[in-house]
């Protein structure tokens, strides 16, 4: 990027792109030494050697099995019904039981009933 | 004390590693001083890494007018341009550790920049171009006339405005290209892109920014 000899300004974009600024500002090498200042005080990072989704990985994994062993809710098991609760469902047993065979029956008794039952007439007389 | 409590005092491990990187030159090069560039740019990059924060000077005096312009046109703001330039070097003294000489350490400054590029661009909304006065850009002659002075912010401002219309890829590849320092494959590294589509970019690109720069004699 250096001062062309002529003076003649070239319009052509890539020769005009080319050309870039001449000298930075004194107010940007101010805030350079300034930076430069600050980074003094903080260490380089160093070098990981593993990759950065590895760390991902790891503390995904490690906070999975945090949850899962750890921080798991410990519900109670069910507790069985008293017996008391359960006798008064026993009518109920016992009339499932009692009704239960009768059902097919039923329908079938209907089902015979429907088909023998006469056509009627269509006739008004 | 030890004499080796003593020396260890002395030599702390940081101390002996910069002794050792500034005296092992890569194989090829001179060590009175005639160093590529590239070869300085590393040496200083591993003591920098070593811990040692004024390495970081030399590479800021040499990359901070190519990047300054690199990222004004690619904004069309000085002021932005600094703020962008500043934060592309504090990004290198972190990411020091992390760099391999595998590659060049323009393309990977440039890698850096137009990440910081693309996060500002994505951050902030457009903003009209500022273009900075005739006498700060290198095209112009010291000693130029008013009228060639004029002209020259007149030709900046379009430039400015014809770049602000590219895609920000097509720009980058433009600007990457016309910092003079990187090859082709280089360029299409920095912009994660093949080097033939690179090329189509570049293609683009030029044809794009001659349709909207008013070629006037």
């Amino acid at each position: 990027m250096k001062s062309p000899d002529n003076s003649a300004t070239p319009h052509d974009p890539e020769v005009l792109l080319r050309s870039g600024l001449r000298d930075t500002t004194p107010e940007f090498e101010h805030r350079w030494t300034t930076l430069k200042r600050r980074l003094r005080t903080k260490p380089v990072p160093r070098r990981s050697y593993a990759p950065g989704w590895w760390w991902g990985l790891v503390s995904a994994g490690i906070t999975f099995a945090v949850i899962l062993f750890v921080l798991r809710p410990q519900y109670p098991a069910p507790r069985p019904m008293p017996i008391a609760e359960l006798a008064a469902y026993e009518e109920l047993f016992r009339l499932e039981d009692e009704l239960h065979p009768a059902l097919p029956l039923s329908e079938n008794t209907m089902l015979d009933d429907l088909l023998a039952m006469p056509t009627p007439s269509l006739d008004p007389s | 004390m030890s004499l080796a409590a003593a020396l260890a005092s002395v030599v702390s491990p940081d101390r002996l590693l910069h002794w050792l990187c500034a005296f092992a030159a890569p194989a090829g090069t001179d060590r009175a001083g005639a160093q590529a560039p590239e070869d300085d740019d590393h040496a200083c990059l591993r003591r920098v890494a070593a811990g040692d924060p004024d390495a970081l000077q030399p590479l800021f005096d040499r990359w901070k007018l190519p990047l300054l312009s690199f990222f004004y046109r690619a904004l069309g703001s000085r002021p932005d341009a600094e703020d962008l330039a500043l934060q592309t070097f504090d990004r290198v003294y972190r990411a020091a550790a992390r760099y391999r000489p595998d590659a060049k350490f323009s393309a990977w400054l440039f890698t850096i920049a137009r990440h910081e590029l693309r996060h500002e661009l994505r951050r902030r909304r457009r903003k009209p171009v500022e273009a900075v006065a005739p006498e700060d850009l290198a095209l112009l002659a010291v000693d130029a006339s008013p009228a060639e002075r004029r002209r020259a912010a007149e030709l900046e401002e379009q430039l400015l405005a014809a770049l602000q219309e590219l895609p920000e890829r097509q720009r980058s590849a433009l600007l990457l290209t016309a910092a003079g320092d990187l090859s082709h494959a280089e360029i299409a590294g920095t912009l994660g892109v093949s080097e033939s589509n690179l090329h189509v970019i570049l293609h683009r690109a030029r044809h794009a920014l001659r349709s909207l720069f008013p070629l006037r004699p």
